[in-house]
């Protein structure tokens, strides 16, 4: 096994970690907010792709695309909080767990109605590819790393230095104290699920250069970002993206030399974390 | 009590007739509802019961169609031996599953219960010389007739519905929703809630792998789908549909989940899109499920 084969190998897992980071962070981030475990980020990620494979076909732009599909995932996401999600916040894990698992079925179907069961693919996107370590490497995967880490710096931007953000801090912090103080949660709430619906929206666009959009694709996505929230630490942004790194790179490195079992890394990987650490990495308790 | 008891005998007795109408499908359709309800019954003693909700339900369900499959279509053990030792397998997933799981709650307990029934399938879809990999086993075989194996079937699962039913009602059934509604308060009058749990986890895991192990034998294939984690969800719905707060609960909804499925399948493609429906406003507005609505109007107790 040369070094320039882990080397390439880990290019690829971090890139793949930047898909895993956009969508998790979402989850984490409305978990942290509202306490609602949501199942049906993973529709609003299959949301994003389609809505941009859409707007796509209209615009011909990608990047503008992407953009307005993410807005259209972030308005259905404030909609869903506002007529249904917010009646349940406070209820037992179970039911908000199995409330957003309802979502995730509705939002499969409509899917297949308005967009078909056939899995659809987007005309070929940056096609160029660049040689790393004597290895070709589709171009797109920087780029995925750009937008992870841009991401990661908007969302830092956001949260410290903006009024929403301190806001939205100071109700995750202590709800009732940040409510004798003036502030508004519904609005809070509400604009928070919505900007975790955008990223989810955001992470599909970003999927559709790399394979096609299916209905259930959303399935696939929600089980990883939920490992990777639980193995960061329930609400911790920070630890998303450190855990989504882990994944993705034991993932890539594990195809390399263990590629019988890459199935169940994440999953040896998420029991270890919560046998050791139950609160996660950067979890709280 | 007693109308439950009424209906509940006059339903069983009328799914004993059916195998003698001939209609073979509608002989395996039941059936099929009978293994479920066994599964959501098991279940629901870690869910209703114990309070946790556990989304790797799937591993013991499959881990003993699984064993009982490998055993008999590979190694070429006898049937009655392949029976009991995929039940025992889910025993001992379920004592595995339960020392590493049973510390953490809520999201956690989730999320541990669904890493561990995944990684199991991974090793399902990958271990292609053992388990056959995406193709499955084909081949289990039943030992009889299917007409005599409904009859075999629905004496089991009567038994195992009456043994669990015994165990919930027993003086551990009580400690286990004493332990539900505040464990603090359990612990300070000296059990150890954690042995307690164990315990609901072998019941609802060994019980969980007798439906497996029926399911084999009345599929006579095992493919990796029953160990994937939707499968887990099955009993959560049917479970949720049907009321988790009392011993039937799971068995209506389980009920009324298979045919329900059945029915609309027929008419549209799209039954999720219906079921997602019927599980957004289960939880909005009747969160005792049909048993919680049937107490409530019909059965003013």
């Amino acid at each position: 096994m040369d070094l320039n084969a882990i080397a390439f190998q880990l290019i690829l897992g971090i890139a793949s970690a930047m898909l895993y980071w956009i969508v998790s962070s979402g989850l984490t981030f409305t978990f942290g907010v509202t306490r609602v475990l949501n199942f049906a980020h993973g529709a609003f990620y299959m949301l994003g792709a389609y809505f941009t494979l859409s707007f796509f076909a209209l615009t011909q732009n990608y990047l503008l695309s992407l953009f307005l599909g993410a807005v259209i995932v972030a308005l259905i996401g404030a909609g869903c909080e506002r007529g249904l999600i917010s009646r349940i916040y406070g209820l037992p894990i179970p039911f908000q767990l199995i409330l957003t698992f309802g979502l995730v079925l509705l939002f499969d179907d409509l899917v297949r109605i308005f967009w078909g069961s056939v899995p659809k693919m987007m005309p070929a996107q940056f096609i160029g590819s660049i040689n790393v370590f004597g290895r070709i490497l589709p171009v797109f995967s920087l780029y995925l790393i750009f937008a992870g880490v841009a991401i990661a710096l908007v969302l830092y931007f956001l949260l410290s230095k903006t009024d929403w953000g301190v806001e939205i801090r100071a109700i995750t912090v202590d709800p009732e104290t940040a409510m004798c103080s003036g502030l508004n949660p519904a609005f809070l709430y509400a604009t928070a699920f919505m900007f975790g619906s955008f990223l989810a929206g955001l992470g599909g666009g970003l999927y559709l250069p790399i394979s096609s959009a299916s209905p259930g694709m959303g399935e696939h996505i929600i089980i990883y970002a939920f490992i990777v929230t639980v193995i960061g630490g329930l609400g911790s942004i920070k630890g998303a993206f450190v855990s989504a790194l882990i994944i993705g790179i034991i993932e890539s490195l594990g195809a390399l030399f263990v590629p019988w079992m890459t199935i169940a890394l994440p999953y040896i990987a998420l029991s270890a974390v919560l046998l050791v650490r139950p609160e996660g990495i950067f979890g709280e308790e | 009590m007693k109308n439950e008891s009424i209906l509940l005998i006059s339903l069983i007795f009328l799914s004993l007739l059916i195998p003698l109408s001939g209609n073979k499908y509608l002989l395996y359709l039941t059936l099929k509802i009978w293994i479920l309800i066994l599964y959501a019954i098991a279940f629901n003693v870690i869910f209703g019961y114990s309070g946790l909700l556990s989304f790797g339900h799937a591993l013991f369900f499959s881990g003993s169609a699984y064993a009982l499959a490998i055993l008999v279509v590979k190694a070429g053990y006898s049937l009655p031996i392949g029976f009991i030792a995929g039940i025992a397998a889910a025993a001992v997933f379920s004592v595995g599953v339960g020392f590493l799981s049973l510390r953490h709650r809520e999201i956690h307990f989730a999320m541990i219960t669904l890493a561990f029934s995944m990684m199991f399938w991974g090793i399902v879809m990958k271990w292609r010389d053992v388990t056959g990999g995406e193709d499955g086993i084909a081949g289990v075989p039943r030992g009889m007739p299917i007409f005599w194996f409904y009859y075999f079937s629905v004496a089991i699962i009567l038994i195992c519905a009456y043994i669990i039913y015994s165990f919930v009602r027993s003086d551990i059934g009580l400690i286990l929703e004493g332990i539900r509604e505040n464990e603090t308060r359990v612990r300070f009058s000296g059990h150890s809630t954690l042995k307690y749990r164990l315990y609901a986890m072998i019941v609802s895991g060994t019980f969980t792998g007798v439906a497996g192990s029926l399911w084999a034998m009345l599929d006579r294939t095992v493919t990796p789908s029953i160990s994937h984690w939707s499968f887990s969800a099955m009993p959560v719905i049917a479970t949720l549909i049907g009321g988790p707060q009392s011993f039937l609960g799971p068995a209506i909804g389980t009920v009324i989940y298979v045919i329900a499925q059945d029915v609309i399948t027929k008419y549209t493609l799209y039954w999720q899109f219906i079921l997602g429906i019927v599980i957004v406003s289960v939880v909005l507005f009747f969160r005792g499920g049909v048993m919680g609505i049937l107490e409530k109007f019909l059965w003013k107790r």
